[in-house]
């Protein structure tokens, strides 16, 4: 039997990213909207956005919302296009709002590091607790994929732990319903500090497909200001990778 | 001299008990207490002196048949003499503040059976002759007998009383029959006298057997030890310190001056010492971690520490079969080191029992939990209790079990043959001992002073009075005394231990010993002054980080746990009962839940003791059958008892008649 | 003198860079990068500078547990034998104490863990308990083995195996399959313990940790790798020549230890953890082992006196 699983090791090689900053993501992933200069969207389009993401004067995706469907970008005259740019992450909510003109690089500027003494506490070493608040598992899905043997952050000392009083970071997953605000609430509480706040997904961020709904209590998320934000249903396991790198001062 | 102070001690304790009964209510317990104090502090002062320089003994009359009575205070005596004046001084002052939580009591029978108690005990480890030993023997086990009858009430009391009674005869019964035995070959009652039967050593051998089993039956070594576990838990807390601290010790003492002055006929007995001692030592431990009732658990628990001075004792006789110098001396002193540690926190670990009772009414474990909050005093106390019984360093616990295993390990290659493999054996099964004991005690200070209330048994709890709290605190600080600094408890120790017949040089042997203690004391030092400082500086980086905040227990968010979904006690036992239950008659009763939406379900496990069940229970009811076919001879007819008496009366003449004839 | 200063350093380097390669084995079986190996190190040094936060059911216990386990962990560590089995504390009888003060450590954890009242942590502690049961008399027989065979009672001279006979063979084979399960016991790690699982129920050392967080998991981790340490040092002392220059114990023994982490590694890469019911008869393998070393002992020294 070990001779078997020693073949097999041996059969598939080491499949890690060999750089997960640097590396590129193929190109029919759906990332960062190059919107036009000029162009506008007309009122069935803005309609068509799941999320509601979608403004006019100026045209404006706000990523908190988007879903990265792509819906905008194949309607008629269109200015949108959805480059596969994947570094996504912000750290201010406005932050997310790409508005027409706004290249990728401007976007990612944008994104600003933790303080120092974060960065000197937890830039090596960070530990973080999943919440999965009511969503529909495919941000724990690829949250699960970040520390799998593909993308496996745990070479830049970030993992996920088994306790919140292990943890230096929550990542709430889903748009947070009243049935698990409570659990957001004490897994909040039972993290020592320093600690973040990190929010993955765009159910996270603003309550996504479902924030019209009366089944969710997001009461926690103005109550507790968010360190990190990550947008996309689901983000990429190297968009989620990225984005806390960068808050760590440890991305490009 | 020094057994005259010893007397004085003997009288102060009984006039002060005889006063207190003429005397009214409001001063009984302190003038009891003062005098008991006082009279232990003379003997066991007594007994210091004793082991420093020997007295010589004193012989006085006593109306028939006693006769002449020698007493004297060898240093074994003075060893077991100490023992008993420090046990009954923590005693007295808490069942002090104990036996005040019963002020509808008169207590005066109560007292003056303390006392005969304390005085009988003093008594059997020093005198020296056949009716004089057995006298005060019976008196210690009718003395005690009242003392657990305490609560007459309750009838869980009067059983185990009646259980400890017939225990107690059979016992004297078979110590009987072995001086008996000795006393053909010896021609005197005397002690002394009693060498003269290893002209025979397989005389010697069945007569010491019976001997000893008599004594082991007082001890508490299994399969004998069926009464302890009912008789314990069923005495106040007071006298159970008592019993289980002092009295047991009384059998060890037996067996120790019956092999010094007989001495070891046959490896074979000694082997069968080691062996039951082997088997008490790990069954005993095994049962208490079964138990839910705490003063059951601490029973089964002095069976287990009767067991660990039994395997001192074991290699110590074996040593003296094969003449192994380390094992005699370090076997015995480890023993004898054990004997009086135990009865120091043993007695603490009963005290707190009290304490707890007291405050809660209730034993069962199962029902209680987070008392550390209420009762922190005790809890500290019984804290330090178990860690020392668990034999960790570096209380007086660990001091005992390393002279252990320090004869084993110097003994072993000294040992020819399989016996050094038996030593070597031993070793595993008194580390077993040990670390089941851990397992027993964290159990027991886990399930009641840790976590959160099982049930409202704990609502109104609080600490006991001041005068309970110094009679444990007392045994706590000897406890950590004799944990860092044991060198003079080891010398005392060994000195008794030389009396028995040693190849070379005793002292030689034991001077190393003191030094490797240092040793140990130095490092133990090192430990408690590294864990200040690891504590400091967590202090310290906890108050330059983010500090402590505090939450509830992590429960992965889910807010409606309840206390009764905690760890209970036989839930914390299970994974060792799933191994041992076989051997622990372990009943598990379970209710399973019925229906699609369940509303209530139930599980119960209880321990039986296989002894009680198997030997003695069937045995009882044998006897009892036996005495029911001549219940007709008690018919209640007053004419038939008149022909009873009549029918005696002739058969009597007839016999006279006959004889003179 | 060297050789002591040499055992302090490599008690402080050793145990994390055991957890180090422990991790990188596995992660190069799995076909990743893995943490780095020197990341116990800075997770300690982040744990030092956190917070903690500490259930409002707990006590003093709670507090002082971490402290207590570490230091007593430490002590143990500084009597068992080191470079060329020179201890920094040496007496006779001195593998008692050792055992013993793992054994206090032992006692304030369970306590520590019963003290949060929390249904996991209580498991956690009743199967910990369970697991030292059938190891400690192991450790014990097979000291008693080491003594009866060596007539000597300290810890250097009862792990220098000699004699011209097969006896040395023996005691080190066996010695080493048995010295190696428990460190796989005490060291909490695959087939006994699973370090990495999430799931409560399935948890035996790091449910009793689950509550603790910034210096207490500090000290409690150390102390974990601490004992791993103590066990390869165990095993480094039983199989190396008894005459050993200091300079090449000097290298040897972290080559031993890395090398039982190398295998731990290897072992939690192939292996899954056992049924819990399974546990205890894998354990009774160190109970075996440490009585053939005994009967092997009573059966070599038969020309002997």
């Amino acid at each position: 039997m070990v001779f078997r699983l020693l073949k097999a090791r041996w059969r598939h090689g080491s499949q890690a990213v060999p750089d997960p900053i640097a590396a590129q993501v193929d190109p029919m992933f759906r990332g960062f909207p190059d919107i036009a200069k000029e162009g506008t969207l007309s009122s069935e389009t803005v309609a068509l956005c799941p999320g509601a993401a979608l403004s006019v004067n100026p045209v404006a995706i706000d990523l908190g919302k988007c879903h990265l469907c792509g819906a905008c970008s194949r309607a008629a005259n269109s200015p949108i296009r959805l480059s596969s740019r994947h570094h996504l992450g912000q750290t201010k909510r406005d932050a997310l709002i790409v508005t027409a003109g706004t290249s990728f690089e401007q976007y990612h500027a944008r994104a600003e590091k933790g303080r120092a003494e974060i960065r000197r506490l937890f830039g090596r070493s960070l530990r973080l607790r999943s919440v999965s608040a009511a969503g529909c598992s495919a941000c724990e899905m690829e949250l699960n994929a970040t520390t799998n043997a593909n993308f496996d952050m745990l070479r830049y000392g970030i993992d996920i732990v088994a306790s919140p009083r292990h943890a230096d970071a929550v990542i709430v997953t889903g748009p947070v319903s009243a049935n698990m605000a409570d659990a957001l609430e004490d897994t909040w509480s039972a993290t020592p500090s320093p600690k973040l706040l990190i929010l993955m997904g765009a159910c996270a961020i603003s309550g996504g497909l479902f924030a019209a709904s009366p089944a969710l209590d997001r009461r926690f998320l103005s109550d507790h200001t968010p360190d990190i934000y990550i947008p996309g249903c689901p983000p990429h396991p190297l968009t989620v990778v990225n984005a806390i790198l960068n808050y760590l001062g440890r991305g490009i | 001299m020094i057994l005259t102070l010893f007397l004085i001690g003997i009288a102060i304790l009984f006039i002060g008990s005889a006063l207190q009964a003429a005397l009214p209510r409001s001063v009984r317990i302190p003038l009891f207490t003062v005098a008991a104090i006082i009279g232990l502090l003379f003997t066991g002062f007594a007994s210091v002196q004793a082991l420093l320089n020997v007295p010589t003994a004193i012989t006085f009359g006593c109306p028939f048949p006693l006769g002449s009575v020698t007493l004297e205070l060898d240093p074994l005596s003075a060893f077991f003499a100490l023992t008993i004046s420090l046990g009954g001084i923590a005693g007295s002052l808490y069942g002090a503040g104990y036996l005040s939580g019963y002020p509808e009591r008169s207590l005066r029978g109560h007292l003056f059976a303390l006392a005969l108690f304390l005085i009988s005990m003093l008594l059997v480890v020093t005198v020296r002759a056949v009716l004089p030993f057995l006298f005060v023997w019976e008196l210690m086990s009718l003395s005690s007998l009242v003392l657990v009858f305490f609560d007459r009430q309750r009838e869980e009391v009067r059983d185990a009383t009646v259980n400890y009674f017939i225990a107690m005869h059979v016992a004297f019964a078979l110590i009987l029959t072995g001086f008996l035995l000795l006393m053909t070959r010896s021609g005197s009652g005397d002690f002394a006298s009693f060498a003269a039967a290893m002209q025979d050593p397989a005389f010697a051998e069945t007569a010491l057997l019976i001997l000893f089993a008599g004594f082991a039956i007082k001890a508490g070594f299994i399969p004998f030890h069926s009464w302890l576990p009912k008789a314990h838990p069923a005495a106040p807390s007071h006298v159970s310190g008592l019993m289980s601290g002092v009295m047991i010790k009384t059998g060890i003492y037996g067996i120790l001056r019956f092999t010094l002055i007989v001495g070891v006929p046959t490896t074979r007995l000694a082997v069968i010492v080691l062996m039951v001692a082997v088997v008490s030592a790990v069954v005993g431990v095994l049962y208490a971690i079964a138990q839910h009732d705490l003063k059951r658990l601490l029973a089964y628990s002095s069976i287990e520490n009767i067991g660990i001075i039994g395997i001192g004792i074991g290699l110590s006789m074996i040593g003296m079969r094969i003449g192994n110098g380390p094992l005699i001396l370090l076997g015995m002193t480890g023993a004898l080191i054990h004997l009086i540690n135990h009865s120091l926190f043993k007695g603490l670990l009963f005290y707190g029992a009290g304490a707890l009772y007291r405050a809660t009414h209730t034993r069962d474990i199962e029902k209680l939990g987070g008392l550390i909050g209420k009762m922190p005093a005790t809890a500290l106390l019984f804290i330090v209790g178990s860690v020392a019984i668990a034999g960790l360093p570096p209380l007086n616990g660990f001091i005992s079990e390393f002279v252990l295993y320090l004869s084993m390990l110097y003994g072993a290659p000294l040992a020819a043959g399989g016996y050094g493999a038996l030593v070597v054996l031993t070793a595993g099964a008194l580390a077993l001992t040990g670390i089941l004991a851990l397992y027993c005690f964290t159990k027991a200070c886990g399930i009641v002073f840790l976590g959160s209330p099982r049930s409202d048994a704990t609502d109104t709890a609080r600490d006991p009075d001041r005068a309970m709290i110094a009679g444990m605190a007392l045994l706590a600080v000897a406890a950590v005394a004799i944990g860092l600094y044991p060198a003079p408890l080891f010398s005392v120790a060994a000195s008794v231990a030389a009396l028995y017949p040693f190849p070379g040089d005793a002292a030689a042997q034991a001077a190393p010993v003191v030094t490797t203690l240092g040793s140990v004391s130095r490092a133990l030092l090192f430990f408690v002054l590294f864990f200040a400082f690891l504590y400091y500086i967590r202090h310290r980086l906890l108050a330059k980080s983010g500090g402590i905040a505090t939450a509830a227990t992590w429960g992965c968010g889910y807010r409606h746990g309840t206390a009764r979904m905690q760890y209970t006690g036989s839930s914390y036992a299970s994974p060792l009962m799933a191994l041992a239950g076989q051997l622990l008659g372990l009943s598990v009763h379970r209710e399973a839940p019925q229906g699609l939406f369940p509303a209530r379900t139930a599980f119960h496990s209880h321990p039986h003791d296989l002894v009680d069940s198997y030997l003695i229970a069937p045995g009882a009811k044998f006897i009892r059958y036996l005495f029911s076919l001549f219940r007709w001879v008690q018919s209640g007819d007053m004419a038939q008892y008149i022909l009873y008496g009549i029918l005696f009366l002739a058969a009597a003449l007839v016999w006279i008649m006959g004889g003179t004839a | 003198m060297t050789a002591r200063a040499l055992n302090i350093l490599f008690l402080l380097l050793l145990p994390f860079l055991m957890i180090g390669i422990i991790n990188r084995v596995k992660a190069l079986a799995g076909g990743r990068k893995g943490f780095p190996i020197l990341q116990p190190f800075i997770d300690t040094l982040k744990l030092l500078r956190k917070g903690a936060v500490v259930s409002r059911v707990t006590s003093w216990v709670f507090a002082v547990a971490p402290a207590i386990a570490l230091a007593a962990t430490v002590t143990a560590l500084l009597i068992a034998p080191g470079v060329g089995r020179t201890q920094v504390i040496a007496f006779d009888g001195d593998i008692v104490l050792c055992l013993y003060l793992l054994g206090l450590a032992k006692f304030f954890q369970l306590l520590s863990a019963l003290d949060t009242g929390s249904s996991f942590e209580g498991m956690g502690a009743s199967r910990e308990a369970l697991f030292s049961v059938v190891v400690e008399p192991a450790l014990f027989l097979f000291a008693g083995t080491l003594a009866l065979a060596s007539g000597h009672a300290s810890f250097g001279e009862l792990f220098t195996l000699s004699g011209g006979s097969a006896w040395p063979t023996v005691a080190a084979s066996a010695g080493t399959i048995m010295l190696f399960l428990t460190l796989l016991t005490e060291g909490c790690r695959i087939p006994v313990d699973d370090p990495n699982t999430h799931l409560e129920l399935t948890m035996i050392h790091e449910v009793m940790i689950l509550d603790n967080s910034g210096p207490d998991l500090a000290f409690l981790q150390y102390a974990a790798a601490l004992k791993m340490y103590l066990f390869a040092a165990l095993i480094a002392a039983l199989i190396l020549p008894a005459d050993i220059p200091v300079l090449h114990a000097a290298f040897a023994l972290p080559i031993i230890a890395l090398l039982c982490a190398v295998a731990a590694g290897l072992v939690e890469s192939l292996l899954a953890r056992f049924r819990m019911s399974h546990v205890p008869q894998f354990l009774f393998l160190a109970v075996a082992l440490a009585l053939i070393t005994l009967a092997s002992a009573v059966y070599f020294r038969g020309g002997a006196a």
